[in-house]
C-alpha cells in the first residue's frame, strides 16, 4: 500500500539569545567588477591580546573575525559550551590560494593546508580555550546562519546542555570568484550564547515559508543573514519583525514567558 | 653573524609569522623546534618548503640527517653551505 506523503511542514521554533557579539566591515570600497565590497585591512583586523603569540600566529583574517567574537562572547562563562560554527564559504582566501599553487604545480604551504578544512577554526577554539564539549560546523549556501540557528536549536532541544555557542563569520569573496556574488560582500562574524532558559535574554520566534517564489533583483545589495539579523537584534527601536523576503524567513520579538 | 644566518633568520620569521620575533632574538645554537624557539612539526614542514624554494635544495622529509640539520641556525646554515 502507497502511504500518502505528508506535505514538508516549513520551519518554526523559538530560540533564546543571552548575549551576542558580532563584529563587521564598515568602509565600503569598489571592486574590480563595479560592486561595492566592504572588507576589513589587516590594521582593522581583532589583535586578540588575549591569546600566545605562537596560537595567534596561524591565525587568518577569516580565523581572527571568528575568534575574536567566539572569545568575546564566552569571555564570562565558566563552563565550556557545545558550540556551532557555520560559513557559507569558509576560509575561502586560503583555499584560493592553495588551488591557485596547485595549479600552477608549486608545493602549497602545509600550514595553509592543515588549517584549510571546515572546522578549523572550531578546532582552533578548542584547544585554545581547553573546550571538549562536541563541536559541529555548518554550511547551507545563503541559508547558512539560519540553518546554524537550527543546529543550536536542535542541539539544545535534544541534548542534556543548556547553553550552546553559535559562532558564524563569512568574508567578501577573493577576487576570483566575486563574478559568483549573490549578496553584498561584508567581512562579518557573529557569536551568540542560545539558552534553554526562557527567562534570559531575548526570546525569538524564527519560521521559514517555503512555498512562495521570491526573486529579488537587487541580489548584490542585500546583506548577509547575519548581518541583518544582528543589525535587527541589537537595535531595538527596529520593528517586532524582521522579515527576510529574498530568504524566506521571518524572525519575531517575543517576550519573555 | 654570517649573511647566510641572518637570512636564515629573517626567513624563518618570515615564513612562520613570528611576530613578536626579531633576528636578534635567535641564537645561532639555540634548538629551534620545541625548546628554545619552541616550532612545531608543521612549522619544520613550512620552514622545508620555504628553504627547498629560497636555497633550491632538496630535503629528505624522511631522513633522520633532516631532523639534525633542521636542529639549529648553525646546523641548518652548515646543511645549505654543502648542498647548494
Amino acid at each position: 500500500m502507497l502511504g500518502v506523503r505528508k506535505a514538508v511542514s516549513d520551519m518554526d521554533f523559538c530560540i533564546n539569545i543571552k548575549k551576542i557579539v558580532a563584529i563587521e566591515a564598515v568602509n565600503p570600497v569598489i571592486n574590480l567588477d563595479g560592486h561595492q565590497e566592504r572588507s576589513f585591512s589587516k590594521a582593522e583586523l581583532p589583535k586578540l591580546a588575549d591569546l600566545k603569540p605562537m596560537q595567534r600566529r596561524r591565525l587568518s583574517p577569516f580565523a581572527k573575525l571568528a575568534m575574536y567574537c567566539a572569545l568575546e562572547v564566552t569571555k564570562h562563562e565558566n563552563q565550556p559550551l557545545v558550540s556551532v560554527f557555520s560559513s557559507r564559504h569558509g576560509d575561502l582566501h586560503k583555499t584560493s590560494t592553495m588551488l591557485h599553487d596547485l595549479a600552477l604545480e608549486e608545493d602549497i604551504s602545509p600550514t595553509a593546508f592543515s588549517l584549510s578544512v571546515h572546522n578549523a577554526v572550531s578546532g582552533l577554539f578548542t584547544i585554545f580555550t581547553q573546550n571538549t564539549q562536541a563541536s559541529t560546523t555548518v554550511s547551507a549556501g545563503k541559508d547558512t546562519f539560519f540553518m546554524a540557528l537550527v543546529e543550536a536549536y536542535i542541539r539544545l532541544k535534544t541534548g542534556k546542555h543548556e547553553q550552546v555557542l553559535l559562532v558564524h563569520s563569512d568574508q567578501v569573496l577573493p577576487s576570483p570568484y566575486s563574478q559568483y556574488a549573490d549578496e553584498l560582500q561584508v567581512d562579518h562574524a557573529v557569536a551568540l550564547i542560545l539558552t534553554k532558559d526562557n527567562f534570559v535574554g531575548q526570546r525569538l520566534s524564527i519560521k521559514k515559508y517555503n512555498n512562495i517564489s521570491v526573486t529579488s533583483d537587487d541580489s548584490l545589495t542585500e546583506l548577509p543573514q547575519a548581518v541583518s539579523f544582528y543589525r535587527w537584534l541589537s537595535d531595538m527601536t527596529k520593528p517586532q519583525e524582521l522579515d527576510m523576503v529574498a530568504n524566506q524567513w521571518k524572525i519575531n520579538r517575543l517576550n519573555n514567558e | 653573524m654570517s649573511d647566510l644566518k641572518a637570512k636564515i633568520k629573517a626567513l624563518i620569521i618570515e615564513t612562520l609569522d613570528l611576530e613578536d620575533v626579531s633576528i636578534e632574538d635567535i641564537q645561532d645554537d639555540e634548538a629551534l623546534f620545541v625548546d628554545g624557539l619552541g616550532l612545531d612539526s608543521i612549522d619544520a614542514l613550512e620552514l622545508g618548503l620555504a628553504i627547498k624554494k629560497t636555497f633550491n635544495i632538496k630535503i629528505d622529509a624522511n631522513s633522520e640527517e633532516t631532523k639534525k640539520h633542521f636542529s639549529s641556525i648553525n646546523s641548518l646554515s652548515e646543511f645549505i653551505e654543502t648542498n647548494q
